[in-house]
């Protein structure tokens, strides 16, 4: 008798397969001649490249095949470069012991900058053969998010490639490279580069220098003339204070430093008015942006906002004078104003209830995510949207009493949909006992990801008999995990970073202290990510729990790549194969050792805990 | 005149049986839904489901009666949800608790009669029965003959080389 899988027709096998990652396609692929011929359509219809000397062998197979296989060629449907480790990225140049300014005339972020720097022969033997195989294709989708600039060769090719619409996407780890390179931080040169293919640009997601006017009216014009444009996504990094010009952070160490956002949008309304027009754009997320003192700013004049699906801000300004309804599915606020930075992050001329008012009128809303916004998520707005939100996450800074300053018993009672939630908690807490008691009042709940402040700097109450380490390993993540499944939980992936260090943290750090190497030296000890989860297949024995540490990860894939120009960039530490070692031992072993001492004759405890 | 929520239809699986069923049920069907509409007068004439057999289209019809008073999803939310397969709600976890065959038959008659939902959830289940597996332990899974050659299994390997950059 034939087995029942028979039955399913490649029409609904494709169907399945739609649900599948590309790893587990690959070894659909393998099962037998049916699968395979359904699996391999898939897998081929995007192509997602990493370049790097352990693939080269692989790539430059796929993409001859490519050059020599008509039926392929008319296969494969959008090409992704998700990294390009084949060169190094060239850390900030050193002059005389000096970091140099890269504003000075010929440097990277001025406006004579050439790119001279040539290809080694593994990128140029790549460049090669992938530019030949895209010329015979006919790709509707191309995709760039390496750590470098996407290279002018790829750029002249895909010129050629009218119909082909091209996302520049910021690589995810944009923002620690820029640390110690400029190369993950829009220039001159990248602006000219992106000019050439304007009419193509899709999507940008870019990292900028604060305040550089120069960069950013360039910025205004390419947007502008990018009329296929519909995800517009910047993070502007901050500036130092230093005079009439304007400086990078990096480039002036000693003198004071003030973390600065763009405070003006006329570098793009006046491209807009000049040409006549308002942008198309469905996501639409501007960081460290202010326009408080902006006076009569209408987000409308620059998009059209009806089309919005996905907005993120970190000043509400943007919005005070638009009304709904609107079909917004994703909102993200994350306004922070650090302390002894207030009013140069961002002015809050707008109050918390002019964003109740107009999430209200947001009906398709699914997903919220605020940074200390308590205030906001109210019961009168959280009964009006509740229903239809799916995901929260729910950032804070300000830590009250309770591990949480968001109403949970509220959120549960009004949003019975949620299936994920990420949350902040402070690290008095204790993991397991917070997990628990979420989970007991979001008892749907599929998903939760929690944050906890710095474990480094805990400190110890030796008063009580028996001090907690408030470090949390993987053994501890299976151990809530464990509890949680007795409980009966409806959840399926549970996520702990700790000793992290939030963005909002590290832009006021960065620019705060002005010294790279400080902040260099922050970023071993950066997001720490532990993760348990199981297969749905397995919810009913939920003692199958995987889990696993999203850094050793990183550092496992980082060696298996050989990555190896992110060597030696570090303080203190000096491969990658130290960083393995080091965070598979925090993994298992916990951050911190905490030494109690014994008290002395007056019952004093005299040292601190280490 | 009966609202709509009360009046019922006469449905015949493909073994020639008769079910009656409300109309709200059967309409989470596009394929009834269509048919009732071309035909003007529900509830007098049996509407034929040819490729589903009774057993398979009493179980479709069990999922229709829970779900009967879900939204209608909306038409982008599709890419979205296809790769989230945890995401299956614990009714629907139960109701697929079936052996492979019957599981293949609700598949096949959720796409034959059009029922995006029911659809989506059975190959989430299939999907999850085939995640984190090998080759070989899918095979077992299911029942499968491999009936590729060592080299042409050498092939693809080496031809799909360029994805395994995990």
């Amino acid at each position: 008798m034939a087995a029942p899988v028979k039955l399913l027709n490649p029409d609904v096998l494709r169907e399945v397969f739609l649900r599948l990652s590309k790893y587990d396609l690959l070894d659909v692929a393998c099962v037998c001649r049916e699968w395979n011929f359904v699996a391999q359509r898939l897998i081929y219809q995007t192509l997602e490249i990493v370049a790097s000397v352990k693939m080269q062998e692989a790539n430059l197979h796929l993409l001859q095949r490519l050059q020599q296989d008509a039926e392929l060629q008319h296969r494969v449907k959008s090409l992704t470069f998700k990294d390009w480790y084949l060169d190094d990225l060239p850390p900030w140049p050193i002059d005389n012991g000096h970091i140099e300014d890269p504003w000075m005339p010929g440097k990277y972020f001025s406006i004579s900058y050439i790119e001279s720097r040539p290809m080694g022969p593994d990128s140029e033997e790549l460049m090669l053969q992938l530019c030949a195989a895209l010329k015979m294709m006919s790709l509707s989708s191309f995709t760039w998010s390496a750590l470098a600039p996407i290279p002018i060769q790829l750029v002249e090719t895909l010129e050629t490639q009218t119909s082909c619409s091209i996302h520049i996407r910021r690589n995810e780890r944009a923002y620690d490279v820029a640390v110690w390179s400029h190369s993950p931080i829009l220039n001159h040169a990248q602006l000219q580069n992106m000019a050439r293919v304007c009419s193509q640009l899709t999507t940008l997601d870019l990292l900028i220098p604060s305040e550089d006017p120069l960069i950013l009216s360039a910025l205004g014009n390419l947007i502008v003339s990018s009329s296929r444009l519909k995800s517009l996504k910047l993070y502007v990094l901050g500036k130092l204070w230093g005079g009439s010009k304007v400086f990078f952070v990096p480039t002036r160490p000693a003198r004071g430093t003030v973390f600065a956002p763009v405070r003006s949008m006329e570098w793009l309304q006046r491209p807009l008015l000049t040409a006549g027009r308002q942008l198309e754009l469905d996501e639409l997320e501007l960081d460290n942006f202010c326009v408080c003192g902006v006076q009569g700013l209408s987000l409308s004049d620059i998009t059209d906002v009806s089309r919005l699906r996905r907005i993120g801000l970190s000043c509400f300004s943007f919005l005070c004078k638009e009304s709904g309804p609107w079909k917004v599915r994703f909102f993200r606020l994350h306004c922070r104003n650090p302390r002894g930075f207030e009013n140069q992050y961002c002015s809050k001329a707008w109050s918390e209830s002019m964003v109740q008012e107009l999430l209200s009128q947001c009906h398709s809303l699914t997903e919220i995510e605020l940074l200390d916004g308590r205030e906001i998520l109210n019961e009168p707005l959280l009964e009006l949207i509740g229903t239809e939100l799916a995901s929260l996450t729910l950032r804070q800074t300000i830590w009250p009493e309770s591990a949480t300053g968001y109403d949970l018993d509220l959120v549960s009672r009004t949003c019975p949909n949620l299936r994920t939630l990420a949350i902040d908690i402070p690290h008095e807490k204790t993991f397991s006992q917070f997990c628990s008691s979420v989970t007991t009042t979001f008892p749907v709940l599929s998903e939760l990801s929690i944050r906890r402040g710095h474990d480094g700097y805990l400190t110890v109450d030796f008063y009580t008999p028996d001090p907690h380490r408030y470090t949390s390993t993987l053994s501890d993540l299976h151990t809530a995990w464990t509890e949680l499944a007795a409980e009966d939980s409806s959840l399926v992936n549970l996520t702990l970073h700790y000793d992290s260090w939030k963005p909002w943290d590290r832009d006021v750090d960065f620019f705060h202290t002005g010294r790279p190497y400080d902040v260099q030296a922050q970023i071993p000890r950066r997001t720490f990510v532990v993760q348990a989860n199981v297969p749905k297949r397995m919810a009913q024995h939920k003692q199958d729990v995987k889990t696993k540490c999203l850094e050793v990860e990183e550092a496992r894939r980082a060696l298996k790549h050989r990555w190896q120009w992110l060597d030696g960039y570090f303080r203190g530490q000096t491969s990658w194969q130290d960083r393995l070692h080091q965070t598979e031992k925090t993994a298992t072993e916990g951050h911190n050792l905490v030494l109690r001492r014994t008290p002395n004759a007056l019952g004093e405890f005299t040292q601190r805990a280490m | 005149m009966a609202s709509e929520g009360e009046q019922t239809v006469k449905l015949v699986s493909s073994d020639n049986v008769e079910i009656v069923t409300e109309r709200k049920v059967a309409e989470r069907s596009m394929l009834i839904k269509n048919m009732i509409e071309d035909l003007g007068a529900p509830g007098e004439e049996p509407i034929p489901i040819m490729n589903v057999s009774e057993a398979v289209l009493r179980k479709v019809l069990e999922w229709c009666t829970h779900h009967k008073n879900d939204p209608a999803p909306s038409q982008d939310d599709d890419a979205d949800s296809r790769k989230k397969t945890t995401d299956i709600e614990d009714w629907d976890q139960k109701f697929m608790q079936v052996d492979q065959e019957m599981l293949f038959e609700i598949i096949l008659a959720a796409n034959y009669m059009d029922i995006k939902a029911l659809l989506d959830v059975g190959c989430k289940t299939v999907a999850n029965m085939i995640k984190g597996k090998s080759p070989e332990e899918i095979r077992k899974t299911f029942n499968i003959q491999n009936d590729f050659t060592p080299e042409e299994e050498d092939q693809i390997r080496r031809e799909n080389e360029w994805a395994e950059d995990r």
